[in-house]
């Protein structure tokens, strides 16, 4: 394994960005600059741990969704949820729709986890 | 129109412009009907990559119109693809709105002749101030009295709402439908289809909006994209608001969903007038022009829906970067803003009938 890897590279990539580029650049490239730096903190932590939030989602997906199709990947069974949804298997009150409502908002942290960090703590929530 | 900056600057030089200084005098001279007029300076204002915003110091002599003016020509740029509204029609809703009373520039000649800068263009007064969300939110200096520039909102936003179909000069816009929640239903359902990837967290807003429909109210002119960094605020005071192509006929409470949503509140969780300041100020505004009450349940059920359309809209935005229609590092990072729309569509459906 490469050290140091694409998730220490990137984050101090970014900061040197941040830190030396930033303040030197006109202002009307500041807004680009900081857009790179954001696409760069995303890159490095789905590199640091973007295998285990994949499946994390797909252990959740798994437990929702029936495969009685066989082995479906996540993004089937993402569709497959979708469908569900749609058809109205969630809309009663009860332990199916907070069942599902625990999934979707643990998969959603997840991602957040890697796109805007900072919201997935302060946020309230049962799970 | 805005003088300062809502956005990157567009790729046009100001040789670009210069080309078309003389054509431009003789169209305005023409329209002051007597007088001299000289284009003291024109260049472009940044902001917008399918609208150019010209800037042009005029001075005329003479004539009803003798004195220094500000005007901005708007018209499409040269890379223009799918123009959601013409100018010729954007100029028709400004005049029905400045007609109606509400604070917007002054609309003043539509142009629909090629001839003179190769496309539509309308001028209109210049306005000042800024419109940049993320400065009106924190800044106290741009807005020292909050509740005053939210009464301004509310009370601008209910003069849109007091214009009414039909209106003749409005003839463009789709036709009011019966339901417009339901219509917005299915056309979101029908954009989430269109798209290669599924979302189960917007199927589930989308589900929720279709389950809890308030009953339908009476249709009036809608703004659709009303919301701090789309009006411009100068002295702590309104001084005009923006961007007028999405509007059409529809729910008078999506505007106000919109515009407290949090996702336009710029990072200020509170508070909820669009991060500029209280709901309360907003509706107090609001209702000198109409006594018009507002539920929470009725907030909650146009702010899911304001996340939908933001969330759809987001995907749709990276769509453009992935197909290779228009690579653009910003509409590639929207596509990484739907984890948190989807999580306040999650925050505000939870645990709600």
């Amino acid at each position: 394994m490469n050290s140091p890897d694409a998730n220490e590279l990137l984050t101090v990539a970014s900061e040197t960005l941040l830190s030396r580029i930033l303040p030197a650049v006109p202002k009307d490239l500041e807004y680009d600059v900081r857009m790179i730096a954001r696409a760069m903190a995303i890159s490095s932590r789905e590199c640091g741990k973007g295998r285990s939030i994949e499946e994390a989602e797909y252990d959740v997906l798994s437990g929702l969704v029936n495969r009685k199709h066989g082995c479906l990947d996540a993004a089937e069974m993402r569709k497959s949820l979708s469908q569900a949804i749609r058809s109205g298997l969630y809309d009663e009150h009860g332990p199916n729709r907070n069942a599902l409502l625990e999934a979707l908002r643990a998969i959603t942290k997840g991602e957040l986890e890697l796109c805007n960090p900072k919201l997935v703590d302060c946020k309230k929530g049962p799970g | 129109m805005a003088l300062t900056s809502k956005g990157p600057a567009s790729e046009v030089h100001a040789d670009d412009l210069e080309r078309f200084r003389p054509a431009v005098t003789r169209y305005l001279s023409n329209k002051l009907g007597g007088g001299g007029l000289v284009i003291r300076s024109m260049r472009l204002l940044s902001g917008g990559a399918i609208q150019e915003n010209w800037l042009l110091n005029v001075s005329v002599t003479g004539g009803s119109w003798s004195g220094e003016h500000q005007w901005v020509l708007r018209t499409d740029s040269l890379s223009a693809v799918d123009v959601s509204m013409s100018r010729s029609d954007e100029y028709a809703v400004l005049n029905v709105v400045h007609k109606a009373g509400v604070n917007v520039p002054e609309p003043l000649w539509l142009c629909r002749d090629r001839g003179i800068i190769g496309r539509e263009f309308f001028v209109m007064q210049a306005i000042g101030g800024t419109a940049a969300g993320h400065r009106l939110v924190r800044d106290s200096r741009l807005v020292p009295d909050r509740p005053k520039l939210c009464w301004e909102l509310g009370r601008n936003l209910a003069l849109i709402h007091q214009v009414r179909p039909p209106q003749k000069d409005l003839d463009f816009l789709p036709e009011p439908v019966p339901d417009p929640a339901m219509a917005s239903i299915q056309q979101y359902l029908g954009f989430l289809d269109a798209l290669g990837r599924h979302f189960p967290v917007i199927e589930w807003g989308l589900r929720w909006l279709l389950i809890n429909k308030p009953e339908p109210v009476a249709s009036c002119l809608i703004h659709r994209d009303f919301r701090t960094g789309n009006f411009m605020v100068d002295e702590g005071r309104l001084s005009g608001i923006l961007d007028w192509e999405f509007t059409g006929w529809g729910d008078w409470r999506e505007d106000i969903g919109w515009f407290t949503a949090k996702c336009w509140r710029f990072g200020r969780g509170n508070p909820e007038a669009g991060g500029i300041g209280e709901l309360a100020d907003f509706m107090e505004g609001y209702a000198t022009v109409s006594s018009k009450d507002l539920s929470s349940a009725e907030l909650r059920y146009w702010q899911v829906m304001a996340h939908v359309r933001w969330a759809i809209v987001a995907v749709q935005q990276s769509e453009r970067h992935l197909s290779g229609q228009q690579r653009s590092l910003e509409l590639a990072l929207t596509g990484r803003m739907v984890p948190e729309l989807e999580l306040e569509i999650l925050e505000l459906t939870e645990g709600v009938e």
